[in-house]
């Protein structure tokens, strides 16, 4: 399938959208660390639900028609506009409630249940995906790895937040490190999970092997940039973000610079994902 | 039930793609665009023993159709006669119906940005005609009707090749209800 | 124009047509400008015109629907006996040839310089009397001879019409790129030897629409099919293709002999992949391996054939009665009696008391005499299934397979135009003719070969008007009494044209008058034109739209296109009509314009082209026309009684009985005027697959000169002979080390020749050509799957698309004719960069008979190319601009005049 560009950037602003509020609520309302980022945490997670939703309209021939999809609550569509709708209203809510000084009970429980949407959001966004008709999608991986990417951009967007405040606290940054590290460990069992499902997929295709995900056309995207900018490029920068090791590159520097890395690989994923979305038969 | 589809004769098809004209011409399918496509399958095998044959592509009109399922409006739907349709006046051009068909048998109209595909040429059997496919194909190798019903042209024609004979394409829970008929004499079907 | 009356089905049909008309959107929007929305809706049914298709050289049936004037859509039409309905893409396609934008709209001159495209409208009276003046003042100054006129081979709807204004005009010079290269070579050489028929022509070539038995599947008793060199999936989808198939889906078994692995031959028992332009030697196989298993007819070679007739070693001529006894007859062959070992006389049509030797060699009055049989085995001789594997590239198991398939008839052999279109053409064609009439497969239910009916409208109803070009115009035929064969057709040879031009030997031309597609697109070594067509004074191009040939035009003459014409056409014992079902902008039938030059040119003087009008001086053929109208209802009235409109109110019109149409073993009926057997159409009334003919034909031009002419340079044989490609691909070619890739050509089932380039629906389907190449070569000149290659000859280099397939010889490429109309305005003209007739040869070796050039089975070779060649248009979406562009009826202009 060809790339669909409105749709890569959806998923993608919307994984880091969900990740960044979800990695933020954590951090805050239940570490109970770096509070001051809990607004401009919010804010940010809810420009990029928004920026995924308006990119998702470009993919529409017919936006102005979005409102048939109403009376058809079981599509994928529908569900992914209600998650985003409620995650986003959830968000505000959650908004609302820091601005009015609510208890922190108040808070945690918003947070929490936005965090919970969020979850089921950035899964939703990958579930759409999974479907019969093209076997490299068809795995519960998929959404599984939606939400892993959604972690990892979260965290290191949060690590940005944390580490342009002022007076960081170091154990929110070790905690955020410490939640990426894991993150980037999962997403890198789920991606070699990912390789062994399309090893194993039926209907096998030279469209969507192995050989030509690591040794064919997308060698250099899954290597450069799924391996190196998704992995290993983070993973040293977060480390060296922990560190402090500031003589070369500041804390801000190093995790801005995770922060686009993981987002190129996001992007990269995506891309992997639609160069493998052949159909059991692509006819036309 | 009833299920409208099509059934193609493959020992008989010559590949001489008049149906995608046909078709072309029939339901003004725009430049770039593909309802029906002949697809020529091989050669296979090793100079000179060799096979091949040609395989016209269309709708296979899902019984279980994966993208009436995925259709957020509705705009894709299963006539009562068992055709899959789109409602162009309700598609909204997401495209997630052409991710679910398991063929790529729908195409996206770029100038009216809907999707369509092949509709059975539901405006002639309704006045009592052939699709246009149907009609125009030198090969007389193409039959539309209902396979549920045992008197149907389709239903004898798969009745008469055996079953041996009788192949449909992959099935990942869809239920495709076109077949194609290939006797191994002019070649073995490829899966 | 016939409208049929609509029943209440139909009536709903044209209901619900309008219905589709009106929300089509894309590729028809342009039909439906009128109709904006929101204007009122009209409220015209749409009219159903029967009529038939011209987009090659089938017949189908067509029901057109029209509405306000306008065609909005084409179908089968069922009635039609040969097709039943069925169309091809490019019959379909007809409805945007139709409203092309590209379309030749009015006649026009050039202002510019030649090529630079540069035109001024003018009025049809004004071209006529440009080309007229032009025309008589050459003829005036250097004489007729040196204008040449040419058409088109498949699809002329009036292949006559050139062949006739040539003759009034009084020039001997008229081609068609096919003719030497198509056709010709089967039907003198099956003319030959199977002598004349009711039909004009009668040979098994399914493309031609010949080769009747097959439209009767369901009661035939064919077994067995072998189509040789043809192919009609691709030739005639909706007429023999389709009958092809039905046979097949009937249990014919049919073999393939093609090079490539063509629809037909995916299909067949057996397939043989030959090696391109060797098929005589394994004709001469298939001979020798049926005379070995006597496999053949005995009975029917014995007393309907001239096998056992014997003849003189020395002269090659058969004995006649009056060579073996002081005043016998010269009428009466003679053969060896087994019985009393001596030469006798065989009286028509058979003797009971003699037991002819079909083989042998005899002494018969001290001169060595041997049967014609026996001079065939000899010949056949060092073709032993081995042998003919080794030349032609096959497996002798696969050969010994398909010769015991074709004998298991009845059936026939089906030749189609692959071997007219190498210089052995003649001998493949008396091969193939001598191999079905060996077999006996002729006039009996089952066979290919038949002499059904004729219904009087063949497929040229303009007459020669041969008698009206003076004998001393006629001797100054370029090639005409080398290539005696075509004098059949009447003919001159292209290649002698083309030096005529070049060196002023034996007279240069000055004005070319052109009625075809491209000629740079079908002519062979199209480069070698150029400088021909620079030397012209003049150059006339009518067309329905420029093609390459036009950028070298001075008078452009926009034509009709099949949809705006007329003309009777008769698919097997039936007449139907192709009509007119609209008219569009100032195009003309040629049929009328090749009569208003000739009326102009009397006008002037030429005192031929006014007789030509003149009844009393035509006689018996019909005098030239004032309009389309004029020249049909003369053919009608003549054969039918009744006028064209008449006619096209009846169809389908039953012209003769079926079963008296249908009719087989006409050699056995009884003339009543000598109450013998009829006998077969040649002058011993048998078949005479020794073709003492061939010799006659070299040394006088008999039976086809008007005029005696001088000998051939050297004698015709009359056996059929192999010689090995003259650009052979074999050990020891040095021609083969630079250029190791044997090139072919075959038809696409979406184009007709050098047209439809111009058609969105049908470049979508298939936009440039591709060229077949095996994977194995492909491997060795580091080609891949779809890349673009350089092709080249010696002549030239183009470039293709390849397409990786085991379905080739490893040492053969194909290509079909392809250029390119979007670039026409370029320098190349749209014909060099995808023209695989840059690559072909129009130099000698010719056929000796007929004058044949090399078409298929030259040397090339392929390279990787860095890309596809400049302003070529491969995206479906680029061909939009050439989408309908609608054009009210305009009343016809013929009429008016
Ligand atoms: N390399 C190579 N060259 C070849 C061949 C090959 O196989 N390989 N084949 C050869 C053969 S067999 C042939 S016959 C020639 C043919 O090549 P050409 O002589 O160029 O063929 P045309 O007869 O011009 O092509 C048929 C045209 O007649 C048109 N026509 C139909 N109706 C009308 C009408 O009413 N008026 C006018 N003016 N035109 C009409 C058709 O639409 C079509 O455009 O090419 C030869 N050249
Ligand atoms: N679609 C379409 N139909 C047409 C035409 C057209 O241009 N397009 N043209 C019409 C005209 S004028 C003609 S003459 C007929 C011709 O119709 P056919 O007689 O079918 O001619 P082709 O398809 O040119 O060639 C037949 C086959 O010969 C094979 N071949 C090539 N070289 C050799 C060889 O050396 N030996 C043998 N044995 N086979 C060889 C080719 O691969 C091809 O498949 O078609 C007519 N019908
Ligand atoms: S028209 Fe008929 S024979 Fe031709 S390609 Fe289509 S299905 Fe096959
Ligand atoms: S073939 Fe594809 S488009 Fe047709 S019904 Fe099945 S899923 Fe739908
Ligand atoms: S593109 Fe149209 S038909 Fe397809 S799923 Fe979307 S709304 Fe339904
Ligand atoms: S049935 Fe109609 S819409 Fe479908 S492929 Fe045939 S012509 Fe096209
Ligand atoms: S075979 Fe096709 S192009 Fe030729 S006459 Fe028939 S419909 Fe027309
Ligand atoms: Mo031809």
């Amino acid at each position: 399938m060809s790339i669909q560009w409105p749709l890569v950037f959806f998923t993608l602003f919307v994984g880091l959208g969900c990740g960044t509020f979800v990695s933020a609520a954590i951090l805050t309302e239940w570490c109970g660390k770096a509070k001051q980022i809990r607004t401009i945490s919010s804010i940010l997670a809810i420009v990029a639900l928004g920026i995924g939703g308006m990119s998702s309209t470009l993919h529409l021939g017919h936006p102005e028609r979005m409102f048939g999809a109403l009376g058809h609550p079981t599509s994928g569509i529908f569900m992914e506009s209600t998650m985003i709708f409620l995650v986003g209203l959830t968000i505000l809510i959650y908004l609302l409630a820091l601005r009015r000084n609510a208890s922190d009970a108040t808070c945690k429980i918003i947070a929490t249940v936005g965090a919970v949407l969020a979850v089921v959001l950035a899964f939703v966004n990958g579930d759409a995906y999974v479907m019969a008709s093209i076997p490299a999608w068809n795995t519960w991986i998929l959404p599984i790895f939606y939400v892993s990417s959604a972690a990892v951009m979260g965290c290191f967007s949060t690590g940005v937040l944390l580490a342009r405040t002022e007076d960081a606290d170091t154990t929110a940054l070790i905690t955020i490190k410490r939640a990426a590290l894991i993150a980037i460990a999962i997403q890198t069992v789920l991606l070699i999970a990912y390789i062994g499902h399309i090893a194993v997929a039926p209907y096998p295709d030279v469209t969507r092997s192995v050989a030509r995900v690591l040794a064919g056309n997308l060698a250099l995207l899954f290597w450069g940039g799924l391996v190196l900018l998704g992995l290993l490029v983070p993973t040293v920068l977060m480390t060296k973000f922990y560190t402090k090791n500031a003589e070369s590159v500041s804390p801000l520097t190093s995790v801005k610079l995770g922060l686009l890395s993981v987002l190129a690989a996001g992007v990269a994923f995506r891309v992997m994902m639609f160069l493998l979305g052949s159909s059991i038969k692509q006819f036309f | 039930m009833s299920q409208r589809t099509m059934v193609v004769d493959l020992d008989r098809c010559i590949g001489c793609k008049s149906c995608e004209v046909a078709c072309k011409q029939e339901n003004g399918v725009v430049l770039g665009c593909t309802w029906n496509k002949v697809l020529t399958v091989g050669p296979t095998g090793t100079y000179p023993n060799i096979q091949m044959y040609y395989l016209p592509t269309m709708c296979q009109e899902c019984k279980d159709a994966a993208c009436v399922k995925v259709c957020p409006t509705g705009a894709s739907y299963k006539s009562e006669d068992g055709t899959v349709l789109v409602d162009k006046e309700k598609c909204i051009g997401c495209r997630y119906c052409m991710m679910a068909c398991p063929y790529g048998v729908r195409t996206f109209n770029e100038e009216t940005k809907v999707v369509e595909k092949c509709t059975l040429c539901t405006q002639l059997q309704a006045v009592g005609e052939q699709t246009a496919c149907v009609k125009n194909c030198p090969a007389g190798c193409r039959f539309v009707g209902d396979i549920d019903d045992p008197n149907s042209d389709v239903a004898k024609v798969i009745q008469k090749a055996g079953s041996d004979s009788v192949h449909a394409l992959p099935d990942v829970g869809n239920r495709p209800s076109v077949r194609y008929i290939l006797h191994s004499k002019i070649a073995t079907w490829k899966e | 124009m016939k409208q049929l009356v609509l029943n209440r089905r139909q009536f709903l049909k044209a209901t619900a047509i309008t219905g589709i008309a009106a929300s089509f959107s894309g590729s028809l929007k342009g039909l439906m400008q009128g109709e904006a929305a929101g204007a009122p809706a009209k409220t015209a049914a749409t009219k159903i015109i029967r009529t038939c298709c011209r987009g090659c050289i089938g017949k189908c049936g067509i029901l057109a629907h029209v509405k306000d004037g306008r065609l909005i859509k084409l179908e089968g039409d069922p009635d039609q006996p040969m097709t039943r309905g069925k169309v091809c893409a490019k019959g379909l396609a007809g409805i945007q040839a139709l409203y092309n934008p590209n379309r030749n709209k009015y006649p026009m001159v050039r202002v510019g310089a030649r090529g630079e495209n540069k035109w001024k409208r003018v009025s049809w009276e004004e071209a006529i009397d440009t080309i007229a003046g032009k025309l008589m003042e050459i003829r005036e100054k250097y004489g007729a001879e040196q204008v040449l006129c040419t058409t088109g081979g498949g699809g002329n709807p009036e292949f006559g019409s050139v062949r006739r204004f040539a003759s009034v005009f009084g020039t001997p010079n008229w081609f068609e790129p096919g003719a030497q290269q198509c056709y010709m070579p089967r039907t003198v050489c099956y003319n030959m030897i199977y002598g004349n028929t009711d039909m004009k022509y009668q040979t098994t070539s399914i493309a031609d629409s010949e080769g009747h038995e097959i439209y009767f599947y369901d009661d035939t008793p064919m077994k067995t099919l072998v189509i040789w060199g043809s192919c009609p999936a691709n030739n005639s989808p909706s007429q023999g293709g389709r009958a092809v198939v039905e046979l097949r889906a009937r249990g014919v078994q049919t073999v393939v002999v093609d090079p490539r692995f063509t629809a037909d031959a995916a299909k067949a028992d057996v397939w043989l992949p030959i090696r391109p332009g060797t098929d005589v030697a394994l004709e001469l196989c298939w001979i020798r391996y049926i005379i070995e298993h006597k496999l053949y007819d005995e009975e029917f070679v014995m007393k309907w054939s001239n096998l056992p007739f014997l003849v003189n070693t020395q002269t090659k001529m058969c004995l006649r009665e009056s060579d073996i006894m002081p005043g016998g007859d010269s009428n009466t062959y003679v053969v060896l009696d087994r019985k009393t070992q001596s030469a006798k006389p065989l009286p028509y049509p058979w003797d009971d008391s003699l037991d002819p030797e079909l083989f042998g060699t005899f002494m018969v009055n001290g001169v060595e005499c041997k049967t014609g049989f026996q001079l065939y085995k000899e010949r056949c001789e060092p073709f032993t299934l081995e042998k003919a594997a080794e030349i032609c590239w096959l497996d002798a198991v696969m050969i010994e397979k398909a010769i015991k398939i074709y004998a298991q008839g009845p059936g026939g052999l089906c030749l189609g135009v692959a071997t007219d279109q190498h210089p052995q053409s003649a001998q493949a064609a008396m091969a193939a003719c001598a191999l079905d009439l060996m077999m006996g497969y002729v006039q009996k239910p089952g066979a290919l070969l038949q002499n059904f009916g004729d219904v009087k409208f063949g497929d040229s109803a303009v007459s020669p008007l041969y008698k009206l070009l003076p004998a001393e115009q006629f001797r100054k035929r370029l090639g005409g009494a080398e290539y005696k064969g075509a004098n059949s057709w009447g003919s001159c040879h292209n290649p002698t044209v083309l030096q005529a031009i070049k060196t002023g030997e034996p007279y240069p031309l000055r004005a070319w008058l052109e009625r075809s597609g491209n000629k740079l697109a079908v002519l062979g070594n199209a480069s070698s034109w150029i400088e021909a067509l620079e030397k012209m004074e003049f150059i006339v191009h009518m067309y329905m739209y420029p093609t390459s040939f036009s950028a070298y035009a001075d008078v452009l003459l926009p034509v009709q296109e099949w949809l705006e014409s007329d003309y009777v056409v008769p698919p097997l014992n039936m007449l139907f009509v192709r009509q007119a079902v609209t008219h569009t902008y100032e195009t003309m039938n040629e049929t009328v314009i090749w009569a208003k030059i000739a009326k102009r040119c009397g006008e002037l003087g030429h005192q031929a082209c006014k007789d030509s009008f003149d009844p009393a001086k035509t006689a018996p053929e019909q005098p030239y026309w004032n309009s389309m109208e004029e020249f049909l209802d003369y053919n009608c009235k003549l054969k039918l009684g009744m006028t064209f409109k008449e006619l096209a109110e009846k169809v389908p019109y039953e012209a003769m009985p079926i079963d008296k149409w249908r009719k087989y073993y006409t050699y056995k009926e009884i003339d009543p005027k000598t109450g013998k057997p009829k006998g077969f159409g040649r002058p011993s009334k048998k078949v005479e697959i020794y073709g003492e003919a061939f010799i006659t034909l070299a040394r006088t031009g008999a039976p086809y000169a008007p005029y005696p002419l001088p000998p051939a340079s050297k004698d015709y044989d009359p056996l059929p002979y192999f010689v090995e490609p003259h650009e052979s691909p074999l050990e020891g070619s040095e021609l083969a080390q630079k250029f190791p890739l044997v090139m072919t050509n075959g038809r696409l089932p979406y184009f007709h020749h050098g047209t439809l380039r111009n058609v969105p629906w049908l470049r979508e389907i298939y936009p440039v050509p591709e060229i077949w190449i095996h994977p194995k070569a492909a491997a060795k000149y580091g080609v891949s799957q779809g890349d673009w290659v350089n092709v080249e000859s010696q002549r030239g280099k183009i470039k293709a698309k390849a397409w990786v397939t085991e379905g080739i010889n490893p040492g053969v490429v194909y290509m079909e004719r392809f250029w390119t109309p979007e670039t026409l305005n370029t320098d190349t003209h749209g014909w060099k960069e995808v023209n695989v007739n840059v690559l072909s040869k129009n130099d000698a070796p010719f056929n000796d008979v007929i004058g044949t050039y090399t078409l298929r089975g030259y040397l090339v070779k392929v390279s990787k190319a860095d890309g596809p060649p400049k302003g070529v248009w491969l995206k479906p979406e680029e061909f939009k601009k050439w989408l309908p562009e609608p054009s009210d009826p305009t009343p016809l202009k013929d009429k008016e005049v």
